[in-house]
């Protein structure tokens, strides 16, 4: 599966439009992180635990959404984009959309 | 033994309200949720044939005639029940399944009618189509979810093959 934020894939031709796809979740880290969260409110820094975080919905999101891509027959997902949104303190929404397309290797005499 | 009685009513109350009011809201969850579930699910195989959603901003290749803006939006409600197993998930972490199927009922609802709007205009294809969350309601307690709001729009054309 080819993911791309792109418009086009560079060297490959899409030939079919499958539609939208996406993908999301809510996630929160455990009640010790939040509390090691507020300390380190006081001194500054990287929240590494909310770092984690996001990057766990981040792949959970876009694992969803590939998901939907492989049951609609497409081989490639263009134009991806991500939406956050807070829902709770210490939770956050992840959104992964974009549309599943089928590309296909792009020969010479198409240009 | 003589206020036997008035402490079994006050811990009645303490107790009984809320275990009702989870029992009561869990109900009417499942109720909700199931009954809208199959909604989206009629009106997404309604439209799965008959129009096209892209974000892609252009079509190469493809004839497009008629632009018009389209969207839709929808308001989902927190449930009490729901809120009240994610207050405990938040203890251990993971993914708070309520509120992840909260966004996506609400987010599928304003597509639904979004794409009523672009069907209504004889289209055929929407493009371009971004999401927004407006605002996530909150209730008084500035901490605890009220509901969430999805707004999403797009240009829906026809196309002429």
């Amino acid at each position: 599966m080819i993911v791309v934020n792109t418009e086009k894939i560079p060297g490959m031709k899409i030939v079919e439009l499958k539609g939208l796809v996406q993908g999301n979740t809510v996630r929160a880290k455990n009640v010790g992180r939040d509390i090691a969260a507020s300390f380190k409110n006081l001194v500054g820094g990287e929240l590494k635990g909310y770092t984690e975080l996001l990057v766990e919905s981040r792949r959970e999101a876009v694992a969803r959404m590939i998901a939907q891509a492989e049951e609609l027959q497409a081989n490639a997902i263009v134009n991806v984009r991500f939406a956050t949104s807070s829902i709770t303190a210490g939770a956050a929404e992840l959104y992964a959309y974009g549309t599943a397309v089928v590309a296909v290797e792009q020969t010479e005499e198409d240009d | 033994m003589e206020n036997g009685a008035p402490t079994t009513l006050a811990a009645l109350i303490n107790f009984g309200i809320p275990l009702l009011l989870l029992f009561g809201t869990w109900l009417t969850y499942h109720l909700i949720t199931s009954s809208r579930r199959k909604y989206l699910e009629e009106r997404e195989n309604y439209f799965r044939e008959r129009l096209i959603q892209t974000n892609l901003k252009e079509l190469p290749g493809w004839k497009c005639s008629h632009p018009v803006m389209v969207s839709g939006s929808a308001v989902i409600a927190n449930n009490y029940f729901v809120s009240f197993i994610a207050g405990f998930k938040h203890l251990f972490g993971g993914e708070l399944k309520g509120y992840t199927a909260m966004c996506s009922d609400a987010r599928r609802l304003a597509v639904i009618r979004m794409l009523e709007e672009a069907e209504a205009l004889g289209s055929n294809l929407v493009l371009n189509i971004r999401f927004q969350t407006a605002t996530i309601v909150s209730a008084n307690n500035q901490k605890q979810t009220g509901g969430v709001e999805l707004i999403v729009y797009g240009t829906a054309v026809r196309i002429d093959s």
